[in-house]
């Protein structure tokens, strides 16, 4: 799959634009859902989804192996995307109240199997965090916020809150490694 | 400006002068780059928590047609082919981060005078292969970034450098491209602008084989340093 995407991320390269619609109808849904999930705003999220596809289009190899996989790479780009929209606009959206609004029963996108693999597992090992951690990881990793806004909106010493994201994920990763074992019958491939 | 700026480095919430301060802190603290790459790590999957939303009605049509209004990646990239890539002429590595080092070591040594081409579109007769290509990385304190290709047409060795996100030159200020060998000696291979947005592009004719350890953009007062003047801006190790 990654190979398929550097292949048409060098064909864009090329100013191919046929290349660049397939790109953007493979990576569409992702990349809205996950700027929806960060943002709350359909309207913020079609705009980030078009800055980042317009920057793969007029700027010239901005991806190249060295950086990773294709997809984690244009997903980094499309959270970053997404922080500086809502530094811009300063929103103070709550996505995490509006998740449960953001339901769809659509199935994943076939081509982007780890989203199907991992949505549900993950979604539910984040379930299973408490409250402070997930709100630490909410705040740090899906709003995008400072240190000093993170220890403000908690009411926590600044000095801690590096420690406590770091605990945070290492609990999720914890319980995902749970999950993993089969417990909720999710497949996973063991790693 | 020390570890605890971890965070907002991540986030990006530093400004420009924090950010490079942090980055040099970055290559003297292993603690910090370990601590980084495990934020990478842990936080690879989160977009897939995603839930699945439709996207907006139209959404597809109105995104490619504002993209497509805009002007392509640049010219030469146009022009450049994307074959698989040929057995690499010589071995291409990752830019190291003592790139820089390396070079300022070899300071006010013999430089040959080059004939350089100007022209900064390039003509192509026939198919040209790609023997090669290395990313440049911003030293400490600057932006940007560039792409060094190898590129062997007609007989020639050309090397082809993109660069974007650079500062903008003032003045008589340019860019210049410089080839270092073995011994240090530093070779002019190009001189570029860039538009206002911090992009250049500048292709130059490989004046010999010779044996390049390493390929550095720096920013010049004039277009015509015959040798480097100014701070090295990018680096990378060939
Ligand atoms: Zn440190």
């Amino acid at each position: 799959m990654s190979e398929q995407d550097f292949e048409l991320y060098e064909r864009i390269q090329a100013a191919d634009k046929q290349a660049l619609e397939t790109l953007y109808e493979r990576y569409e849904k992702l990349l809205f859902s996950f700027a929806l999930r960060m943002t709350g705003r359909r309207d913020l999220s079609e705009e980030i989804v078009q800055d980042v596809f317009m920057k793969i289009w007029t700027k010239p190899n901005l991806y190249d192996r060295s950086k990773g996989k294709f997809s984690s790479w244009l997903l980094t780009v499309t959270r970053n995307a997404s922080i500086d929209s809502m530094r811009r606009k300063n929103e103070q959206t709550e996505a995490l109240d509006e998740r449960d609004s953001l339901k769809s029963n659509e199935p994943a996108v076939e081509d982007l199997v780890q989203w199907k693999e991992e949505g549900t597992v993950l979604r539910h090992a984040i379930a299973q965090l408490a409250e402070e951690q997930r709100e630490m990881i909410e705040l740090f990793y899906f709003k995008g916020l400072s240190q000093r806004a993170i220890a403000e909106e908690r009411n926590i010493p600044l000095g801690t809150v590096k420690g406590r994201i770091r605990l945070a994920l290492k609990h999720l990763k914890g319980h995902l490694s749970t999950g993993k074992g089969g417990v909720d019958g999710e497949v996973r491939g063991i790693d | 400006m020390k570890c605890e700026a971890l965070i907002d480095y991540f986030n990006g919430t530093l400004n420009d002068k924090d950010r490079a301060a942090f980055e040099k802190h970055l290559a003297e603290c292993t603690d910090c780059r370990e601590e980084l790459e495990e934020l990478r790590l842990l936080t690879a999957d989160l977009p897939f928590a995603a839930e699945p939303a439709e996207p907006n009605d139209g959404m597809k049509e109105r995104v490619l047609s504002a993209v497509f209004a805009e002007e392509p990646v640049t010219a030469v990239e146009k022009t450049a082919p994307a074959p698989a890539p040929r057995k690499p002429a010589r071995q291409w590595l990752q830019p190291l981060l003592a790139a820089s080092l390396l070079l300022s070591a070899g300071a006010n040594v013999y430089l040959l005078a080059q004939k350089e081409e100007t022209d900064q579109q390039v003509a192509r007769e026939e198919p040209a292969t790609l023997a090669g290509s290395v990313q440049l990385a911003a030293t400490e304190g600057f932006n940007g970034q560039a792409q060094a290709s190898m590129v062997q047409e007609n007989g020639h060795s050309s090397v082809i450098l993109q660069a974007n996100q650079l500062q903008v030159p003032t003045g008589t200020e340019a860019y210049q491209v410089w080839l270092i060998n073995e011994a240090g000696d530093k070779v002019r291979a190009g001189t570029f602008n860039t538009d206002e947005s911090g992009r250049g592009a500048v292709s130059y004719t490989m004046p010999s084989d010779d044996n390049w350890q390493m390929i550095a953009v720096t920013l010049e007062p004039t277009a015509t340093s015959e040798q480097p003047l100014g701070d090295i801006v990018l680096a990378a190790e060939l």
